[in-house]
């Protein structure tokens, strides 16, 4: 590589030092100061942030978006309780009929497991996408006539930067109407929310924010389907169909109570712009300042970017 | 203790939700699908061997991952036996210019350039960048210094970027991205 002299001084050689820290939000809070008071005033070093930045979420993008391999969980389940087959046969010495009873009785004990432990995550997950939650989403009062949108991008409602999933919602399902936006608050956690409508039909959008290390359970669904890069899930509980995925921040969740596959067709369609909307908001997630410095670099001001709650 | 019905279900219950990060890093690590699942099927039986030991609250994930790195280790002794530049040359008094990256960066275009990392900056770049893990994890789950993290998460970053980079701009055509051209 061409070794050209930087353009800066000595505090672009010290900020330089501490952009790699900085992208990964391990600087004391003194020295992120002194790093964002420099930005603001260099060009240079936003670029070299701004490029950093990029790189990084380019790499989050394409590595999250590798899926998991069909049956992948369901195999180490199998491989799990084999091993464990094992170390039965070889107390029972070998004994064919023996052997094949304590088979037959461990698959069946084994699927029984599998069973209820399937149906127990299956559930936990149900939960966080309906729950209590379902009172609001399908029993809940709502005003006779639709809100405007600046009525959901109120604040108090979705709020500005959740408030683009409902024309996104609205534009993939136009057979519905919009009844209602706001932001839930259910088992301390917040759910921006869209209600539509169609009909006497109610259907929900739901979404929450992951907590650290927070996973689908995948494969203990009733089935997932790749749709552009996400696992998309369906299960049901009681009268509810539920559909799910995971973006790299966010559980979203597709329900009604339609039947379980027209529900799954409905949240295939609204999969790609839901995804495309709150990959700026989990960027601003994980680093309001870094949305403050691309606004620094453009020279524009975009509320819906730097608003948060 | 192994064997447990009950214990199957405890470990799956915390285990089995990290599936998805284990083999998107082994994925990472080893740039092959097949290579990958026979990775994470071994980290799942051996993180079940060792269940007992694992202290219910504690970080499942980040075990699963110290378990991940064991196992990677065990079947490619070589694997982060690469001799690196020296990383002490990474820590610059004067800055060198660097050409900007493209403003579009395919998926192939970033797999290729994390393809062509080496190995052990690989990883610490997909626990710390995707997996988003501290230092202070990423150096746990690797055993090396946190020093080591950050020098070799700096040097990785930097291949990246040398490796996306705008060779028009290098080259001086092509539209300017942030600053002025005068």
């Amino acid at each position: 590589m061409n070794v050209v002299k930087f353009p800066g001084n000595q505090q672009c050689v010290k900020v330089h030092g501490y952009l790699d820290s900085y992208l990964s939000n391990e600087l004391l809070v003194e020295t992120t100061h002194d790093v964002l008071r420099h930005l603001e005033s260099c060009t240079e070093c936003r670029q070299a942030l701004a490029d950093r930045q990029k790189v990084r979420d380019g790499l989050r993008r394409v590595v999250l978006a590798e899926t998991l391999p069909i049956g992948l969980e369901t195999r180490i389940s199998a491989k799990l309780r084999e091993q464990t087959g094992t170390n039965i046969r070889r107390a029972w010495f070998f004994t064919p009929w023996i052997l094949a009873a304590a088979c037959l009785m461990l698959s069946v004990a084994g699927s029984s497991i599998v069973h209820r432990q399937k149906a127990l995550a299956a559930s936990q997950i149900l939960a966080l996408g309906l729950g209590d939650h379902i009172t609001c989403a399908m029993g809940g009062h709502y005003p006779p006539t639709p809100p405007d949108m600046a009525t959901v991008a109120d604040e108090d409602n979705m709020g500005a930067k959740y408030a683009l999933l409902v024309p996104a919602a609205l534009k993939q399902l136009s057979q519905f109407q919009l009844v209602e936006g706001h932001r839930c608050h259910v088992g301390g956690r917040t759910y921006p929310h869209v209600i539509l409508r169609q009909g006497d039909m109610l259907v929900s959008l739901s979404l929450v924010e992951r907590k650290s290390g927070e996973a689908f359970p995948q494969g203990l669904w009733n089935g997932a389907t790749n749709i552009d890069g996400q696992n998309v899930f369906q299960g049901h509980q009681e009268n509810y169909s539920v559909a799910g995925f995971a973006t790299a921040k966010h559980f979203v969740f597709v329900s009604s109570a339609l039947d379980e596959q027209t529900n799954f067709d409905l949240a295939r369609r609204i999969v790609p712009a839901t995804t495309e909307i709150l990959r700026p908001i989990e960027a601003s997630l994980r680093k309001p300042a870094t949305m403050v410095l691309a606004w620094l670099a453009s020279g524009s001001f975009q509320p819906e970017a730097v608003s948060h709650r | 203790m192994l064997g447990s019905k009950t214990n199957i279900a405890d470990f799956e219950a915390v285990a089995l939700p990290h599936l998805n990060d284990i083999f998107r890093t082994a994925s990472g690590l080893l740039r092959n699908r097949t290579e990958a699942e026979d990775l994470s099927q071994d980290v799942y039986m051996h993180a079940w061997k060792s269940f007992h030991r694992f202290e219910p609250g504690t970080n499942c994930r980040a075990w699963l991952f110290k378990i991940l790195f064991h196992r990677l280790h065990h079947h490619r002794r070589k694997w982060f036996q690469l001799k690196l530049t020296k990383e002490a040359d990474l820590l610059e008094d004067t800055l060198q210019w660097e050409p900007p990256v493209k403003e579009q960066l395919s998926d192939e275009e970033i797999l290729g350039a994390l393809g062509k990392l080496p190995e052990d900056y690989r990883a610490v770049v997909l626990l710390a960048d995707v997996e988003e893990f501290s230092y202070k994890e990423v150096a746990a789950t690797l055993d090396i210094p946190m020093g080591t993290v950050m020098s070799r998460l700096s040097r990785a970053r930097r291949l990246l970027r040398e490796e996306l980079r705008d060779t028009a701009q290098s080259y001086g055509i092509g539209k300017i991205v942030g600053g002025d051209a005068s």
